[in-house]
């Protein structure tokens, strides 16, 4: 398989279609396994949007080719992987990180999920609040008032 | 994630409110996959959340994933007694960014196992580390207080109690020490105290019965 590329084509749940290098595909467990059981030339992949799937092609593109690179530009190619992690995360919005999160799970994308995992994660612990990460994420709160004073008695000596 | 059975179409509970979301709500083992990168610190505060949160925050498998993740924290875990009813009540303490450790409460475990003190022998404290048996008696110190030591990932920590100055006796200070343990020529051990601060403040109806270490 060296040397000659073997183009995949995938098409997203709104018949978004992306032409990708087989290299790249298997930065996905899930698409991998589905390459390798059904060597089709196209893959419908019918619960990703279009949208999400030219993001995770953008994430697993750069990552792919950085792991290529590797030889050759060391540790500069980590510092730079890092970099770009950190600005392709900050340009999106939250419902675009749970799109993503949700597919990268699917996909079984597990560096991706990480990185998106750990923006929640970052942006929940910003919260000053229960009321703000509610108010962030977009969580109705199922208590009642008196369960909500409850729970804060237990955890009082913890606000002081 | 649970929706309320009476929630009206305006409300989305616990789904992730949002116009170009195409997957509504996110399922349990990815919230755990973010709550798990999270300092255990938080945790009281997402208990207030959601009742799917504090589940989730009580869940062994939060713990098996950060524990997955590498993502666990050593805590130490503070048995206070209240003099006033006896009730047992567990404190974590957790380390903050800066070293220190820092706490928060992890609710009452009323009526615990019944480890009662004997209030008429004397005060004894002691833990193993890095195979080194230290012990604290009361007899051998002029401390008017209870202090507790735990091996603390190889450091040992040691924790007492004093009252808060000017609060005329109503209130107790709940300190802490890591001391770093390293052989020593002549002494065999020698320690060195790493950092010392009050990691609690109660009133003086509690007194300190046990401390232990752990990491989850």
């Amino acid at each position: 398989m060296e040397n000659e590329k073997k183009m995949i084509t995938l098409k997203s749940s709104d018949d978004v279609t992306f032409e990708v290098e087989e290299a790249v595909v298997l930065e996905s467990q899930f698409l991998s396994h589905l390459v390798q059981d059904c060597p089709a030339p196209e893959h419908k992949i019918k619960e990703v949007t279009g949208k999400i799937l030219s993001k995770v092609v953008e994430y697993c593109e750069k990552h792919v080719v950085v792991v290529v690179d590797g030889g050759d530009s060391s540790s500069s190619s980590g510092d730079d992987l890092k970099k770009w992690d950190d600005k392709f995360i900050k340009e999106m919005d939250l419902s675009t990180v749970y799109d993503l999160i949700a597919a990268a799970n699917y996909l079984n994308i597990q560096a991706l999920l990480d990185l998106m995992c750990q923006r929640v994660a970052d942006v929940i612990t910003a919260c000053k609040d229960h009321k703000e990460i509610r108010e962030t994420l977009g969580i109705v709160s199922d208590y009642t008032a008196e369960e909500e004073a409850e729970v804060l008695k237990e955890n009082e000596w913890a606000f002081d | 994630m649970n929706n309320n059975e009476e929630a009206t179409p305006h409300e989305q509970n616990n789904k992730m409110v949002s116009p170009t979301t195409t997957s509504l709500s996110l399922p349990d083992d990815i919230l755990i996959s973010f709550l798990s990168r999270v300092s255990r610190l938080y945790y009281p505060t997402f208990s207030l959340v959601s009742k799917s949160f504090r589940s989730l925050i009580a869940s062994p498998e939060l713990y098996q994933t950060r524990s997955f993740l590498n993502r666990t924290e050593s805590c130490l875990y503070v048995c206070l007694r209240s003099l006033n009813d006896s009730k047992l009540r567990w404190f974590t303490l957790c380390r903050v960014p800066d070293r220190k450790l820092t706490n928060f409460s992890e609710g009452r475990w009323e009526s615990m196992i019944g480890t009662e003190m004997d209030m008429g022998r004397a005060w004894v404290s002691y833990c193993v580390v890095k195979n080194v048996l230290v012990y604290y008696h009361e007899r051998d110190s002029e401390f008017k207080c209870r202090v507790n030591l735990a091996d603390y990932g190889g450091k040992m920590v040691v924790l007492w109690d004093t009252f808060v100055p000017g609060s005329g006796s109503k209130n107790k200070m709940i300190w802490c020490a890591e001391v770093g343990l390293e052989n020593h020529e002549i002494y065999d051990v020698c320690g060195e105290i790493e950092w010392f601060d009050v990691v609690l403040r109660v009133s003086k109806s509690y007194e300190l019965v046990h401390v232990i270490a752990a990491t989850v």
